[in-house]
């Protein structure tokens, strides 16, 4: 699932790889080394050893600290630092240009900054190498003490988001969002000449390897917007894919038009890359994987802007993009939705008796009930609900009773005997998988399954950004900034899909999602 | 011929085809019409065109003749002839495209005469030599499919429903014992006891819809569900002419005018419990496949076809 974000996963978070297993080919230990030596040793230490088994020896009589394999981590530690450029890292041949890892140095340094303040005095005292360790270590999300730990990448989102918004609303105030080379302030470098922590706290020691790919997110890399959209999220200020792909499209219209690009890259090179991190830091690398109509989106604007005519100019571009995502926004909310109102209520028109059963509560499901209780007189809605989800049935409950339509409200306990009394059935969905298969919250299954054991028809309004490429879905993983449980309807048990498009059986979502992606192509 | 009421005119062509010809598939006949009435029309803009031939159409359908059939034939021949290029139609002189529609006409026509004749040798693979087949009422779809195997040697038997209240069972079971296949007439009412010993069942169809179910003469639906429940195949003929563009969700959701006669709709308007309808939905979780002169296709890829024949 990472690999929407265009970046390798971390390595597996949650594997406990013992603190000295870490392989490291002895070449690069040798670079490390030759590297180290061209340090001044401050504490005493001796010349590093080239070899695992060695630093585990070496080091022991030179440090404070007892331990010998965090010198084995913390070598592990700086080979991956390095690819990303530390600041005070001298060796910048690892493939970057000079003026990215110029970049990165700056941003690396006032994050540093920051963290220095929250950080002990002991930190400061160590200066060189301490120092050096911690900030790239750690998404820039985690509290200031969890800073090192690489190895619960999810337990930090959830407590540390609104110390997380305190720590960074000081930093908010002071620069706004630049990514130029030049916008950021002259640091100077007391820390030029680092050299591997002799002293070092433990808690910040990272306990699995990090990964070459891993793309940090400072407060320099995300963009306010981002931030807010996730902290939305975490509060369940929006609820469902619907408003989420909404607030999306805004948070994306902002990042546009605030982005100043880097001077060096092409406008298309340089946005693709600064929207990384912002990607990382929502769906913390990959970890957990976007809601896939929002990865649709994002891939579907990293094409547009792999598409970019780089000899323009870049407000041109710029509107180019904003324009683009506020097409999508358009055609995705008001007409798709206009359209598929009309086809489910062009079925409704034909039946004899409008008794409609859904679940919980879905957008699209609301404006076709209110939309067609203007046409029929006869309208009676069944509403299903997970009193352990949220209860948001009973908000469209309240929405329908405040257009005088008459409503029956029950429990997913009731689904037998609400079954009976229904005529059809009314799903929202998430998702359309390849197969047809429907994804959406869990408990619509049951009303799926119910339906057709007594033969009502099952339709599902899916919109057709929803349609997703992909043949099975990890329903037990919780994606990325919608925390709410999904599960899989089979395709056997829906009778019709109505898109915006118009309305297709489940097996013809292949046809649909081929469609679509030469929509898009426009 | 000049024709001051094309319409008229496009409903007497339409009969006159059927009575010269009875074995014409009405379709085909619907739309040889319709091309008369584009070669005749006095129409000078695409638009009056367009009207002339729509009302040529409502005409038809204003028929007791099977107006499913007759409304997706001329849906997709007007789609088909419409199709012209860009490039033609920048030349503006109306003559110049009027042709070119009579001539993408006359290649839909010749197409589709073909059809049922594709059907059949697509057909052959599926009969082997003493296999018992199971059909329903009069189809000359499966007339000519059935004609075709005996001619290439098979032998089989084949069971034939009475399928009232037309009795056209009985239509088919002498024209197929004419031609030296072994044809037995059986009650309706007798496709359970029947069934055990049935290898295949066949219908042909008055329409094929977007879900993959069909619209054939009542009864179908009981025989298909039976024939699943003994998990013998089902297989449905139907030309590519009878794809209609409808979503039928279940038997009260088929449009009324696929179920009733043109005139049994006018007459009694709001009475409609009382009639018997004489159509009925087949879903296509009870189809096993539908050979078409597109192609031999399962019900769930027939959205897939339906959305390349309208677009």
């Amino acid at each position: 699932m990472g690999k929407k974000k265009g970046h390798n996963k971390p390595q597996p978070a949650n594997s406990p790889i013992a603190p000295q297993a870490v392989p490291e080919t002895p070449e690069k230990l040798n670079a490390i080394a030759e590297q180290l030596k061209s340090f001044s040793p401050k504490k005493g230490q001796a010349t590093p050893p080239s070899t695992p088994e060695g630093s585990n020896s070496a080091p022991a009589a030179a440090l404070p600290l007892a331990t010998s394999t965090p010198k084995a981590q913390e070598k592990a530690d700086k080979r991956p630092a390095k690819a990303k450029g530390k600041p005070e890292d001298l060796n910048d041949g690892d493939g970057k240009s000079r003026a990215d890892i110029e970049n990165e140095r700056k941003a690396k340094k006032l994050e540093k900054q920051m963290k220095k303040e929250a950080a002990t005095a002991k930190k400061k005292a160590d200066a060189a190498a301490g120092n050096a360790e911690k900030p790239p270590k750690a998404p820039a999300k985690e509290a200031p003490a969890n800073k090192g730990q690489k190895d619960a990448p999810k337990t930090p989102q959830q407590p540390s988001k609104p110390a997380l918004k305190k720590h960074f609303a000081s930093s908010d105030s002071s620069d706004s969002f630049n990514m130029t080379a030049n916008g950021s302030k002259n640091v100077s470098f007391k820390e030029k000449n680092i050299q591997p922590s002799n002293q070092y706290d433990l808690t910040e020691r990272p306990a699995i390897r990090v990964s070459s790919y891993f793309v940090h997110a400072t407060p320099h890399n995300v963009h306010p917007a981002f931030r807010r959209l996730a902290a939305k999220c975490e509060f369940k200020k929006l609820n469902g894919v619907n408003e989420l792909l909404l607030a999306f499209h805004k948070t994306l219209i902002e990042f546009v038009e605030d982005y100043n690009p880097r001077p060096d890259l092409p406008f298309s090179e340089s946005i693709s890359l600064d929207l990384q991190p912002q990607l990382c830091c929502l769906s913390d690398n990959g970890v957990h994987p976007f809601p896939q109509a929002v990865g649709n989106l994002i891939r579907l604007f990293k094409k547009q802007i792999h598409e970019l005519d780089n000899t323009k100019e870049i407000c041109d571009l710029k509107t180019y993009l904003k324009e683009w995502i506020e097409n999508s926004a358009y055609y995705n909310f008001d007409l798709a939705e206009k359209a598929i109102v009309e086809f489910t209520i062009s079925k409704l028109k034909s039946m004899a008796h409008r008794r409609i059963l859904t679940y919980s509560r879905c957008p699209i499901v609301e404006k076709i009930i209110l939309t067609a209780a203007e046409q029929f007189n006869d309208l009676h809605v069944y509403i299903v609900d997970d009193p352990n989800n949220g209860s948001r049935g009973k908000t469209m409950l309240e929405s329908l009773s405040e257009a005088s339509i008459p409503c029956t409200y029950g429990h997913i306990n009731s689904i037998g005997y609400l079954v009976h009394q229904a005529s059809v059935v009314l799903l929202g969905c998430s998702a359309i998988l390849n197969t047809g298969r429907v994804v959406a919250l869990r408990g619509s299954s049951l009303l799926a399954l119910s339906a057709q054991a007594v033969n009502i028809p099952v339709l599902v309004a899916a919109k057709t950004c929803t349609f997703v490429d992909k043949v099975r879905l990890d329903e037990h993983l919780s994606t990325a900034l919608l925390r709410e449980p999904i599960e899989t309807i089979p395709e056997d048990l829906v009778t019709a899909l109505v898109t915006d498009l118009r309305i297709v059986p489940p097996s013809s979502a292949p046809a649909v999602l081929k469609a679509k992606q030469l929509g898009y192509d426009n | 011929m000049t024709d001051p009421k094309p319409e008229i005119s496009a409903l007497k062509m339409f009969e006159s085809l059927l009575d010269k010809d009875p074995e014409k598939s009405m379709g085909l006949a619907a739309i040889e019409a319709l091309l008369e009435v584009l070669k005749t029309s006095t129409a000078s803009t695409v638009q009056g065109l367009t009207k002339d031939l729509s009302n040529a159409v409502d005409e038809m359908m204003r028929t007791d003749r099977s107006s499913a059939t007759v409304q997706s034939a001329c849906e997709l021949f007007l789609r088909f002839s419409s199709l012209i290029s860009q490039e033609k139609l920048i030349d503006a002189n109306f003559e110049a495209v009027k042709c070119e529609y009579v001539k993408r006409g006359n290649v839909f026509i010749k197409r589709i005469e073909k059809s049922r004749s594709i059907i059949a040798k697509c057909f052959r693979p599926f009969i082997r030599s003493n296999l018992k087949v199971l059909t329903h009422s009069y189809s000359k779809v499966v007339l000519e499919s059935l004609l075709e195997s005996k001619a290439h040697g098979c032998v089989f038997h084949v069971f034939v429903t009475e399928s009232q209240p037309d009795n056209s069972g009985r239509r088919m079971a002498e024209k197929l014992r004419q031609s030296g296949i072994q044809t037995t007439l059986i009650l309706d009412s007798a496709v359970g006891y029947i069934m055990e010993s049935i290898d295949i069942v066949v219908f042909g169809a008055e329409g094929v819809m977007e879900t993959g179910g069909i619209i054939n003469k009542i009864g179908t639906l009981g025989i298909a569900i039976c024939a699943k429940a003994m998990n013998k195949p089902v297989y449905v003929m139907a030309e590519s002419i009878k794809f209609i563009k409808e979503y039928p969700l279940n038997q009260s959701d088929t449009p009324n005018k696929f179920k009733y006669r043109y005139s049994t709709l006018e007459s009694k308007k709001d009475a409609l419990d009382d009639e018997h309808p004489l159509t009925d939905y087949t879903p296509p979780q009870y189809l096993n496949l539908l050979i078409t002169d597109l192609g031999i296709f399962t019900p769930a890829a027939v959205g897939d076809e339906l959305i390349k024949l309208y677009t």
